[in-house]
């Protein structure tokens, strides 16, 4: 009956103005979706660049990571192995005891010695060493702020410079019959590089939140 | 002679009769559209289905991490759905001459065949039977698979035919209050609008759960992020168009408090939440932590309550149960509050890292009240243990009172709603029979609570019985049949009726010499009852010869009735 009744009744039946109005403002919702949707597509292709560079760090590590402990390995600064360590020190040893002759010499014993830089390998001068320029991993570049890849001490949600940050750090076996298999920790820039070591490269991502690219030996 | 309406069941399936033809048995069983009941629509959803799984396998086919490890699952899926598209485009064609559209045309075979469904359906096909032969780049094959999507428009333009056919005469606003609502106008059309704002609520809670799982998330974060802007641009759509058509609605008219009462809705209130938190996270990203938004895309699930009766169900009987409710949770809370003292008193010098004080022993309580038990905390003083024991017995009863409450209320609103079914019926039935409206109306309401077709029967032969009872007059009190005259015209009839029957059954001879010699009846109730059997045929002077020698006279009337005889 209602159905009759409508029927009946004279009406406009194509779009009024408010019609029109509405299908512009639907139209304008969609634009404005995806404008949105673009940008979340853009942010979230920093965060795949991000894991690019992480992937591009493991691939150089896993590929050298029986390399650094042959000789003539560069850069010499991410070598390893036991006589690379007593090298250092041998050198270190070397010099402090060169400048005490030459103080001796000099008359100047009582002053401070100070000895030359020595490149020692740690994880600091070894990230130096492979994002300076001519180094093998120099054109990673962080998505988010588009600087030189830079090492964090962790990824930190609550300050969002840390997005795109690189996060390397160290997993350590657990004595047998612990609750959690192993412990991480970060590497720290003068942390010695000359052991062998299981390493967990960790990329920062869009909300500064931890993504692990891999866990490896290096 | 006129077709009965039928009463169907949420199971209902049509019986086709074993004597046709096997080609014309198949296709009714199968594929006719004017055959309710038959297996059409499950031709339908399983072949929808089947598209929409080849539309997200031919997505993930672009992901190399899903799959290069899964290519033989991929080719598997590929083989099952060619074979069940294959078995389709046959039995269609087999199926051609008897099919309604070709069945009156010459050459319906071929005719079928050169068909836009047909050739939509062989284009489906034929690209995976032609890489047997002809060696076609991967990435012009996957290009032709796309065209199994266009399968989808077997269903699509029906539904859009049978829509414009149904809203010939409405206005733009009413279209797209038919499709958005459900109506008398929506059709297949709004069904076919519901399914997929349905399957993009299912696809996007799937990929919020599984954005979770960091190895997931690691190999699709771009299509997560793709996928979310998709589904939010469905359901901002969905949100206004129901915003600005919802002025059709009853008790939604009003242009501006209309769309404000329903913006402040329950499922429009959902259907906001499940938007908001990708806009909140695109705008604001820089300057909060909103992660924690995400979770809330889960509220996308809520939309699904619009669809299910169930929710419905709940919200009426948990307002209906309010106050039982509330109060079972007022002697929960007292229980909890008492424990936890009693808890504090006797543990707290035992245990005082553990029973450092009330509010942390409330967890203790509720823990013991429920019959949960984690154990990380214990009483192990005598008084706190005998307290437990005690406690854990009427925790059992306590907290199984809301439950066994809902359960309750739950099928008390159930039999409520079959009885409002059954009232329905028998108004319906006020005129002898049930039209086909009223049955359309019936059918709809048992699919709704689910009815099988047994039950719906069972109802309306009970509302049936219970309207031949209510019409049967005689069986109300006198006052109340001689309130309505036509009530008293009937009732009679029914009277008189059974006088004749009276004098058709018992010796007239007997009765009337009975009745006269002792006074039994008045000489006006005599004539009366001579009156009304001067018109009928003395059967037992015909029937029975013998009765009337047991008579007094021939006539077997007396001459003259007792004037004195006190009225029956």
């Amino acid at each position: 009956m209602e159905q009759i009744a409508e029927k009946n009744s004279p009406k406009k039946l194509g779009p009024t103005w408010a019609d029109i109005v509405f299908l512009v403002f639907l139209a304008g919702v969609l634009v404005s979706v995806t404008l949105l949707g673009r940008l979340a597509f853009e942010e979230g292709m920093k965060t795949e660049k991000s894991k690019e560079n992480g992937e591009a760090w493991v691939k150089w590590m896993t590929d050298n990571s029986a390399e650094r402990f042959k000789d003539g390995f560069k850069p010499s600064v991410c070598s390893g192995g036991p006589t690379v360590a007593g090298a250092l020190e041998h050198e270190k040893k070397e010099l402090t005891k060169a400048a005490k002759l030459a103080a001796k010499k000099d008359g100047t014993e009582d002053e401070p010695i100070t000895l030359p830089e020595i490149p020692i390998g740690t994880w600091g001068e070894c990230f130096k060493a492979l994002t300076a320029k001519g180094g093998p991993l120099s054109e990673l570049t962080n998505a988010f702020t588009l600087e030189p890849l830079s090492l964090v001490a962790k990824c930190d949600p609550a300050d969002l410079s840390t997005a795109g940050g690189f996060l390397l750090e160290k997993n350590v076996n657990t004595p047998a019959g612990s609750s959690i298999p192993t412990v991480t920790s970060t590497l720290v820039n003068s942390d010695l590089i000359i052991e062998k070591i299981n390493v967990r490269v960790t990329i920062c991502d869009k909300g500064a939140y931890p993504t692990k690219i891999a866990d490896f030996d290096f | 002679m006129t077709e009965e309406p039928k009463l169907r069941g949420h199971d209902y399936k049509v019986e086709i009769p074993a004597g046709l033809p096997f080609k014309e048995w198949l296709y009714a069983w199968l594929l006719d559209p004017e055959i309710e009941g038959n297996h059409l629509k499950d031709v339908d959803q399983w072949i929808g289905l089947l598209i929409v799984g080849n539309m997200f396998a031919l997505l993930f086919e672009h992901v190399p991490a899903v799959f290069e490890p899964n290519k033989g699952w991929f080719h598997l899926f590929d083989i099952i759905s060619v074979t069940v598209f294959t078995i389709e485009y046959l039995t269609r064609l087999y199926l051609a001459p008897v099919d309604r559209e070709f069945r009156d045309k010459k050459l319906s075979t071929l005719r079928y065949i050169f068909s836009p469904f047909a050739v939509i359906d062989f284009l489906a096909i034929i690209p995976f039977y032609l890489q047997s032969f002809i060696a076609v780049d991967l990435r012009i094959l996957r290009a032709l698979r796309l065209l199994r999507i266009l399968k989808l428009f077997r269903v699509i333009i029906p539904a859009i035919q049978e829509f414009r056919e149904a809203n010939k005469e409405r206005t733009f606003r009413q279209k797209m209050h038919a499709i958005v609502y459900p109506s008398d106008f929506g059709g297949k059309f709004h069904e076919l609008f519901d399914s997929f704002i349905v399957l993009w609520v299912i696809v996007s809670v799937i990929a919020v759960v599984f954005e979770s799982v960091q190895s997931i998330h690691y190999i699709l974060n771009i299509e997560f992020v793709v996928l979310d802007a998709l589904a939010v641009g469905v359901f901002t759509i969905e949100y206004f168009l129901r915003l600005y058509t919802c002025v059709e609605e009853p008790g939604f008219e009003h242009a501006v408090w209309g769309r404000l009462k329903l913006a402040k809705s329950t499922s429009s209130v959902i259907d906001f939440l499940a938007i908001l938190p990708f806009f909140l996270e695109v705008f604001l990203h820089h300057l909060f932590d909103l992660r924690f938004l995400r979770v809330f895309r889960l509220m996308r699930l809520l939309k699904l309550t619009r669809y299910t009766e169930a929710t419905a169900t709940l919200g009426k009987v948990i307002a209906r149960e309010w106050p039982v409710m509330a109060a079972s949770g007022f002697i929960m809370l007292l229980l909890v509050v008492l424990t936890a003292s009693l808890g504090y008193l006797f543990e707290h010098e035992a245990q005082p890292d553990k029973f450092e004080n009330i509010p942390q022993s409330i967890y203790w309580a509720v823990i013991t009240l429920a019959s949960v038990g984690y154990g990380d905390l214990t009483p192990v003083t005598p008084m706190g243990r005998a307290m437990t024991i005690i406690l854990a017995l009427m925790g059992i009863g306590i907290f199984a009172i809301p439950a066994a409450l809902l359960s309750t209320a739950f099928s008390d609103q159930l039999r409520i709603d079959r009885e409002k079914l059954l009232n329905r019926l028998y108004e319906m039935l006020s005129l002898g029979k049930l039209s086909f409206e009223d049955a359309d109306i019936i059918n709809k309401e048992a699919k709704r609570l689910h009815m099988s077709e047994e039950e719906v029967q069972r109802l309306y032969d009970k509302a049936k019985k219970e309207r031949e009872l209510i019409d049967d007059v005689s069986a109300f009190p006198l006052h109340k049949i001689a309130a309505v005259p036509e009530h008293a015209v009937e009732h009679f009839k029914t009277l008189i009726a059974e006088i004749k029957e009276l004098s058709i059954m018992t010796n007239r001879e007997q009765f009337e010499q009975i009745a006269i010699s002792k006074d039994r009846i008045t000489a006006t109730d005599f004539a009366l009852w001579k009156s009304i059997l001067d018109i009928i045929p003395n059967p037992s002077s015909d029937s029975n010869p013998s009765s009337g020698s047991n008579g007094s006279s021939g006539s077997g009337t007396p001459d003259r009735p007792n004037p004195n005889a006190q009225p029956t």
